[in-house]
C-alpha cells in the first residue's frame, strides 16, 4: 500500500486488503516514530528509515519511498511471519522502493 | 454520497452537481464559483484535474520540489502547447516517473477539491461542456464521489484535532520551536517558513506541497507546540492605521455645497473659511463668475 504521510491518502493498495493497516494510521505510526526516535537521539539529524511492527502472524513493515525533493510517500507492506526471513524481506522492499517513483 | 442528493460536509449541494455531472459521462468543465473560483475538469464522467488558486496546481508540485529542473520543464512545456499533452511531453522526455506523475495528479486534484470546500458551499456554479482540459492532467480519472469522501476526510481529520479547516487555513502560523526539535526535514522546512505571515496556502505554494499535507502537518506541530497558529490580536502591526489628528487643532471642515446647474464654488453658508475676513471676501467674490445667476442670489 503506498500511503501519503501527510494526509493517510492510500494512492495505491495491492494484495489482500484485509490484513493491511488503515491508510491513516500508517502516516500518524510513522510519525510517531519520527518523534520517539528524535526523543532518544538527542541532537543526532538521524532520519527514521523504517518501522516495523511484528504480530504473531504478519510483520508490517512502513518505510518512505525516496522522490526527489518532495514530501514522499509510505510503503506498507505485510509479511506472513511464519515464511519470511525478515532481513531478506526488508533489503528486497528497500531496492523496490528505491526505483518505485524514480 | 448519501442518496438525498447531498454529499459530504462540506460539500454539501455541490456533490449531486457533480455525482449528476458522473452518471451523464460529462465531458468538458465544471466552474464552481468562489472566492476563489475552483475549476474540476471532467473526461467521460471522471474527474481528470481541478484547479484553483486556493491550491498549488501539479506544475506548482513538480517545479518547487524539485523534481523537474525548471530549464526541463519550460522546454517540454512549449512543444506541449502544440500537442496539449505536458503529461504525455514530459514522459517521453524522462523528465519524470509514470508513477511519480500520477501521483503527483492525483495529489493535486484530491488537493484541488479538499480546498474548494474551505469556501462556504451551494455557491453555484457554471457547466461547460467541452471545454479543453489543463495541459497536465490524469489519464484515468477519479470518480467525483470517492473524490469528495477523501476531501471530507481530511476536512474531519483537521475538524477533530484543530478546529474547523475554514479558520486554520486563514491563519499565519509562526513557529515557536527550535528546529532541532522537529522530527523530520519536511518538518524542518515547514518551520522555516512559518513565520507569521504566510498563510497554510501561502505555505503549500512556498514548499511545491499540497494545502491539506501542509495543513495536516501544521496541526502536528501545534500539537508539539512547534507553532503557534493563535490569530493575530487585533492592533498588531498590520492593523489597519487612522489618519492621525492634532490635539489642538480645528475638526474637519465642511465640504462646500454646490447647487444643481450651478458652474461655480460657493461657499455654505456660515462656513467657516479660516481665513481673514478680507481674504474670504476677495475670494468669496472670486467665485462669482459672470452669467453665475446663482450668485446674484446671495
Amino acid at each position: 500500500m503506498l500511503v501519503d504521510r501527510a494526509t493517510g491518502h492510500a494512492f495505491a493498495r495491492v494484495g489482500e486488503r484485509s490484513l493491511l493497516l488503515p491508510a491513516e494510521s500508517v502516516g500518524e505510526s510513522y510519525q510517531m516514530a519520527q518523534i520517539a526516535q528524535l526523543a532518544g537521539s538527542g541532537q543526532s539529524r538521524a532520519e527514521t528509515e523504517s518501522i516495523v511492527v511484528t504480530t504473531t502472524e504478519h510483520h508490517h513493515v512502513i518505510r518512505p519511498v525516496p522522490v526527489p525533493g518532495t514530501d514522499g510517500p509510505l510503503l506498507s507492506v505485510v509479511f506472513d511471519r511464519a515464511r519470511t526471513n525478515l532481513a531478506l524481506a526488508r533489503r528486497e522492499l528497500d531496492q523496490r522502493a528505491e526505483v518505485l517513483l524514480a | 454520497m448519501s442518496p438525498t442528493g447531498t454529499g459530504p460536509a462540506p460539500y454539501g449541494g455541490l456533490a449531486a452537481d457533480m455525482r449528476s455531472l458522473h452518471h451523464e459521462s460529462f465531458t468538458g468543465a465544471l466552474l464552481v464559483f468562489g472566492p476563489p473560483d475552483t475549476t474540476l475538469h471532467f473526461r467521460q464522467g471522471l474527474l481528470v484535474a481541478a484547479r484553483t488558486p486556493a491550491a498549488p496546481a501539479p506544475d506548482t508540485l513538480l517545479l518547487r520540489s524539485g523534481a523537474v529542473p525548471e530549464q526541463d520543464w519550460a522546454a517540454a512545456r512549449a512543444h506541449a502547447l502544440t500537442t496539449g499533452d505536458l503529461g504525455a511531453e514530459l514522459l517521453a522526455r524522462r523528465h519524470v516517473s509514470a508513477a511519480l506523475l500520477e501521483l503527483t495528479l492525483e495529489r493535486s486534484l484530491l488537493d484541488g477539491v479538499f480546498a474548494m470546500g474551505l469556501t462556504p458551499s451551494n455557491r453555484g456554479g457554471e457547466v461547460r461542456p467541452g471545454a479543453l482540459p489543463p495541459l497536465l492532467r490524469l489519464d484515468e480519472g477519479v470518480e467525483p464521489g470517492p473524490a469528495l469522501r477523501e476531501a471530507a476526510r481530511r476536512h474531519d481529520a483537521v475538524g477533530r484535532r484543530w478546529g474547523p479547516p475554514a479558520d486554520l487555513a486563514r491563519l499565519r502560523p509562526v513557529a515557536s520551536g527550535a528546529p532541532e526539535a522537529v522530527p523530520s526535514t519536511v518538518h524542518r522546512d515547514l518551520l522555516a517558513r512559518a513565520d507569521g505571515r504566510r498563510t497554510p496556502r501561502d505555505l503549500a505554494f512556498a514548499l511545491g506541497r499540497d494545502v491539506s499535507g501542509v495543513m495536516a502537518d501544521l496541526v502536528r506541530l501545534a500539537e508539539r507546540g512547534l507553532v503557534e497558529t493563535a490569530p493575530r490580536p487585533p492592533g498588531g502591526p498590520l492593523s489597519r492605521r487612522l489618519p492621525e489628528r492634532g490635539q489642538d487643532g480645528p475638526g474637519p471642515r465642511p465640504l462646500t455645497q454646490r447647487r444643481p446647474g450651478a458652474d461655480g464654488t460657493h461657499l455654505a453658508p456660515g462656513t467657516d473659511t479660516g481665513l481673514p475676513p478680507e481674504v474670504a471676501a476677495r475670494l468669496n467674490a472670486a467665485h462669482h463668475v459672470p452669467g453665475d445667476l446663482l450668485g446674484d442670489e446671495e
